[in-house]
């Protein structure tokens, strides 16, 4: 029985309900623990650190950036030290690590460190960053700036034909509230570390280390308790900071953030603010103009790359011939954002989504009909001047979702109930969009992601890649794709933790890849060893017995036991990476999102009743997990799309613990149904798409219950109430 | 200060500080770590244990309070969580794992006092535990399950 396509139960689900399944925070330690000491200022330099005389420092461990060669945290660019040396950017920013034997004595040293500022100007918002007058980075601020042309929207832009439309879109910070805070331990045994901690790449923490001392430290990961994203690239700094603390004390040294340290500091999804200007003519949009600026925060982090993603998706896959794109990642005196599930797509979603159901209103069409004027036909070019090759399917994905949430009669029904009902008003909201999967265009072949796999001698093969499992199914999904090679139970597959020694690099765990990209390598080098086994025994084996037979003989005559792959940049993928042109992503996921939401005219409290989803994702390797995968995208959606804000003020976050932060809760969960198809083509990724579609459809049902428009996420009560207030 | 409490059964006796957190007690002194520290502000339900047969968030929890309690963690309710697990499982209702102890106390408290499987009360019940990862549905769908199917 091949196994990919077939529900299995996950693999690691009996350790993890027994609570035996160890998070870094479970393991036994003994050592020292870490505390960083943070800027409390948003922008200015260190003038002075002063240890209070008083105070007994002797038994405290200090790290400074004195005690590293190379201070630079190289993500894309080259501007973020590990910790301050002089010029500190955003309250928050770390400026040493001190360690004790006695956690409580941490907080009591920080009161006896004063830090001496000479303080600068600060800025707090895109708008300001603009202008430039106070320079955080360079000359303007920016740290990428893309100008993208597709066709001659001058031409139209400059005739007086034509109607012109323009609108803005705003959103703000999301928090990945994963369940497990940030932490990891450097273990510190004869003279020897190893660092463990909660992470979604391994490679990356192990390569900032080396970055730092040129000291080859191995790494893996603990059993993760959530990431979206947010362990993408911030545990780097974490597993730094355990390395040298244990380095400096020479013993093992452990940093687990508290809630509050971690809402506060760490990186989150970019605010964004997105403008559409379009020219139409007969209810289609022949030109457009789109800007877009993030809010980077302080240092460049993933910026430009979270930037080149939302330049993909700003469009969606929209017949547009003529499209100019003006596109910033600015900087402000705020904690530097970065990955967050989605990665730039769901903001431009959002704009997109509302943008066109915003047209629906002035042209005075349904928002089916203007969807389907810009369907994408084989001649539509994406917005970096590629063939949008999937234009059948995205075709076919809308027809069907029209048809599966009876959308046009549910429109045409909530209108007559809410000319009825005065105190609930009723709205249906409809969102088609992409995510395209892998990483932006060169990054793949940049990545050159090696998988290995190792047969055991009593037959079991053992994975040894760089993916993390961090609750979305890797380790299961994986072993699927590997079992059904060789049609095997999955009983003979081993996966081995993502260990920086003994592993191969495949990849970071992220960017919706690991089914698609690392699953493709892996099924190559299973395929190599099934041609090895066949091609020496001549036993062409078709179920365990035979393979196992197989495999006795092999072992008497060949030694052979590692098989790897590498990732090739397939011939017909072209990329410019200077012209930012081409197809910028192996493949697209697609989906569409239909929300029947409620509006309590009383409380102004917005209800999502129900979800269609439509989700394109070829073959899903384990269809019940990928179900669920997307459950729990679509109400990370929700909280983006209803109540997840973070409050800043003068650049502090006010609300950093959960209480006052929201996350969805289960009575949050509206009916949900979800249906995968395109099945029978390969595994495409599935990882961010759920997080794309939602909140546009959720913000375009409450704009048609309430005949408002909503033009900014989150919409909370207060949101609603004002809105009202202003029509 | 001297605290004596019963953890699972077993009788304790601890000399600690009057500000020592009961899920410190729990995780660090008795190395009992199914139970987790999510927010250690009683948002997140990741900390819940029994004590003295009232549901609470162990981070919310004194010293001062403890001495003379009867407390239980999911290593203490093998035998009443079993079914639960079983149902966890089949319903996939586990991916990162780290709210999930939280969440199988959560149901057996409410399978003690509660009769109905439907899924607006059991929602409704589950409010003090926060999943990021899954939404909710499995875990819904797991216990509606245990308490149809394995009651």
């Amino acid at each position: 029985m091949k196994l990919i396509g077939k529900n299995i139960t996950r693999l690691d689900s009996k350790e993890k309900v027994s609570g035996e399944a160890k998070f870094i925070d479970d393991y036994p330690f003994n050592g020292i623990y870490g505390l960083i000491i943070r800027s409390s200022i948003a922008h200015g330099e260190i003038e002075k650190i002063i240890f209070d005389k008083d105070f007994d420092f002797s038994n405290f461990v200090i790290v400074s950036h004195k005690d590293m060669k190379n201070n630079i945290n190289e993500v894309i660019l080259k501007d973020q030290p590990f910790l301050s040396e002089k010029v500190v950017k955003f309250i928050g920013e770390p400026i040493l690590i001190i360690g004790h034997k006695r956690k409580e004595k941490l907080k009591e040293a920080k009161k006896h460190i004063e830090i001496k500022y000479r303080e600068f100007k600060p800025i707090f918002s895109i708008e300001d960053s603009l202008k430039a007058d106070i320079k955080i980075f360079g000359d303007d601020n920016s740290f990428k700036t893309i100008i993208s042309e597709v066709g001659d929207t001058k031409r139209y832009f400059n005739s007086n034909k034509y109607k012109k439309f323009k609108r803005s879109y705003k959103t703000g910070h999301q928090e990945h509230i994963y369940l497990e805070p940030q932490g990891f331990i450097a273990f510190y045994k004869d003279g020897e570390i190893k660092v463990k901690g909660s992470m979604q790449c391994p490679f990356y923490v192990s390569g900032a280390i080396k970055s730092i001392n040129d000291e080859d430290i191995e790494v893996e990961p603990a059993t993760v308790g959530g990431g979206f994203g947010g362990k993408e690239d911030y545990p780097s700094i974490v597993g730094a900071y355990s390395y040298l603390l244990a380095k400096k004390a020479k013993e093992s040294a452990k940093i687990i953030y508290e809630r509050s340290e971690d809402i506060s500091y760490t990186t989150k999804r970019h605010p964004s603010f997105v403008t559409y200007e379009a020219v139409i003519a007969k209810n289609k949009i022949k030109a457009i103009k789109v800007k877009l600026l993030l809010d980077s925060g302080a240092y460049a982090s993933l910026s430009p790359v979270v930037l080149e993603r939302a330049i993909t998706h700003c469009l969606g896959f929209y017949d547009i011939e003529n499209i100019s794109i003006e596109a910033k990642a600015m900087a402000t005196n705020t904690p530097p954002n970065g990955a967050f599930r989605g990665f730039g797509a769901p903001q431009v979603m959002f704009a997109i989504e509302r943008f066109m159901d915003d047209l629906v209103k002035e042209l005075n069409i349904s928002p089916v009909e203007i969807r389907k004027k810009h369907l994408p036909n084989k001649k539509s070019l994406t917005s970096t001047h590629a063939l949008i090759r999937e234009y059948k399917e995205v075709q076919n994905i809308f027809t069907k979702a029209i048809e599966f949430s009876n959308f046009e009669k549910k429109e045409a029904k909530f209108r007559v109930q809410n000319r009825k009902n005065k105190s609930v008003k009723k709205g249906i909201g409809i969102s088609l969009f992409i995510h395209g999967t892998g990483f932006t265009g060169g990054g793949e072949a940049f990545l050159a992601s090696e998988v290995l796999i190792e047969l055991q001698k009593n037959g079991k093969v053992k994975i040894k890649v760089a993916s993390v499992e961090i609750g979305q199914g890797a380790v299961t999904i994986l072993s699927q794709r590997v079992a059904s090679v060789l049609n095997l139970p999955i009983s003979m597959i081993e996966f081995a933790t993502a260990n920086t020694k003994y592993n191969l690099n495949s990849g970071p765990t992220v960017a919706s890849r690991t089914a698609m990209v690392v699953g493709e390598l892996l099924e190559s080098a299973t395929v190599k060893l099934k041609k090895r086994l066949v091609n020496i025994t001549h036993i062409e084996f078709k179920n365990k017995k035979e393979y196992l037979k197989a495999v006795e003989a092999y072992f008497k005559v060949d030694d052979v036991v590692e098989f790897r792959e590498k990732f090739e940049q397939p011939k017909d993928i072209f990329w410019d990476e200077e012209n930012f042109k081409g197809q910028a992503y192996l493949k697209y996921s697609l989906g569409v999102n239909v929300a029947e939401v409620s509006v309590d005219l009383k409380t102004y409290k917005p209800k999502v009743d129900k979800i269609y989803a439509l989700f394109d994702i070829g073959l899903a390797i384990n269809p019940k997990l990928a179900k669920i995968q997307t459950q729990g995208g679509m109400m990370q959606a929700l909280g983006y799309a209803l109540m997840e804000k973070i409050i800043h003020k003068n650049g502090r976050v006010q609300n950093a613990n959960l209480s006052s932060y929201l996350i969805p809760m289960a009575s949050d969960v509206p009916k949900m149904k979800i249906e995968f198809i395109n099945t029978n083509s390969s595994p495409k990724g599935l990882g961010e798409l759920p997080m794309n579609g939602t909140a546009p459809a959720i913000a375009n049902a409450i704009s048609n219950a309430l005949g408002v428009e909503f033009d900014s996420l989150p919409i909370t009560p207060e949101t609603i109430m004002e809105k009202l207030n202003e029509n | 200060m001297k605290i004596k409490f019963y953890v699972n059964d077993k009788l304790m006796e601890l000399d600690v500080a009057e500000d020592k957190r009961l899920i410190d007690i729990l995780r660090y002194e008795l190395k009992l770590t199914s139970l987790k520290e999510g927010c250690g502000e009683g948002e997140c339900g990741a900390c819940t244990i029994f004590f003295n047969s009232k549901l609470v968030n162990s981070c919310l929890i004194l010293a001062t309070q403890i001495d003379g309690a009867k407390i239980y963690t999911l290593e203490g309710l093998a035998k009443e969580a079993e079914k639960i697990k079983k149902a966890f499982i089949k319903k996939e209702a586990i991916q990162c794992g780290f709210c999930t102890s939280g969440f199988i106390l959560k149901t057996v408290d409410y399978m003690k006092s509660n009769s109905s499987s439907k899924q607006e009360d059991i929602k409704k019940a589950l409010d003090g535990n926060l999943c990021r990862c899954g939404g909710y549905y499995n875990i819904i769908e797991a216990i509606e399950y245990a308490m149809k199917k394995l009651n």
